[in-house]
């Protein structure tokens, strides 16, 4: 293996003109890289907009917990429907389960059978009614 | 312009001028490093873009701990290395091995038409390790002393020896075996 035979760069080749134009490419870089380069003000607005939005969701979520928080309801303020349902939903009902019973909610006509039938006396039917 | 100009250039603000003297000082010998690991054109190309986009973006933080020619050459080997391990990575997942597939590429390579002898080399050297190969192609072909590739490489003189013997060994037995080149 002699080194007359095999030359340092025996056997590869490059096309014509290539060692110029690869300068030239190369020494594009840094103006190629400046241009890359984003202005200050442009790099900012994807935080600046992350910022804004943040401070938005908080504005909007301090009056939402605001305006829930500061209403003192009393039992009286409401009326039977919400009432049944705060109270079916502290049960764990679903909607669905809640609207069912609305429906089929008793009125004055099922009381009475209702008391007839345990055996309340007519008496003390009355005095309720 | 020596190294020691260029990085005072480079200092003194003038870092475009600084950088084209790289360009000119270096770019040929870059090219000619990354192709005897690579072998393809293309490839060498695109690497050869990729190092000097590198010393470009890393320039600033050159202290000057080692020569601009180390610190470029180290830049450029690692490149080419990485971009091997890829094809190894690749050529794994299509069932062949690295050496095969970049005895390919020099048959394939347009810009290849050296004799046999010559194709026979470049093979064989295509089947050597990763830091056989460095120092190989280091020494024989850029006759670097072993000082500088230690300063590139990382690695110990004596260790760089032991690598350069086991694959100039290597080489010689792969032509052997490999006789009918004239």
């Amino acid at each position: 293996m002699g080194k007359k035979d095999l030359h340092k760069n025996a056997g590869f080749t490059v096309p014509e003109g290539y060692f110029e134009s690869l300068e030239n490419r190369l020494s594009e870089i840094p103006s190629r890289e400046k241009t890359r380069v984003l202005p200050l003000r442009t790099k900012l607005v994807p935080y600046v907009s992350l910022a804004a939005g943040f401070a938005i969701l908080l504005t909007v979520g301090n009056f939402v917990l605001r305006k829930t928080t500061t209403q003192d309801y009393s039992l009286s303020d409401l009326d039977n429907e919400q009432i049944i349902y705060a109270s079916s939903v502290s049960m764990g009902m679903s909607l669905e389960d809640i609207m069912d019973y609305e429906e089929e909610s008793a009125d004055e006509e099922d009381i009475i059978n209702y008391l007839i039938e345990s055996g309340t006396s007519l008496n003390q039917i009355a005095s309720l009614e | 312009m020596t190294d020691k100009e260029i990085v005072e250039e480079y200092n003194n603000g003038s870092r475009e001028k600084a950088f084209n003297e790289l360009v000119k000082t270096y770019s040929e010998r870059v090219y000619w490093l990354i192709r005897r690991f690579v072998l393809s054109h293309e490839d060498a190309d695109d690497l050869v873009q990729e190092v000097f986009l590198k010393v470009w973006k890393y320039l600033p933080g050159f202290r000057g701990e080692s020569g601009l020619f180390t610190w470029i050459y180290k830049i450029a080997t690692n490149e080419a290395l990485n971009f091997l391990h890829r094809q190894k990575i690749r050529s794994a997942l299509q069932f062949e091995s690295l050496s095969s597939e970049l005895e390919r590429r020099i048959d394939d390579d347009p810009y290849f038409n050296g004799n046999n002898a010559v194709i026979m080399l470049h093979k064989a050297i295509a089947t050597l390790p990763e830091k056989q190969k460095t120092v190989f192609l280091m020494r024989y072909y850029e006759e670097l002393p072993y000082e500088e590739i230690s300063a590139i490489t990382g690695t110990s003189v004596g260790a760089l020896k032991a690598s350069y013997h086991i694959a100039y060994e290597k080489i010689r037995e792969h032509l052997e075996k490999n006789k009918d080149w004239d």
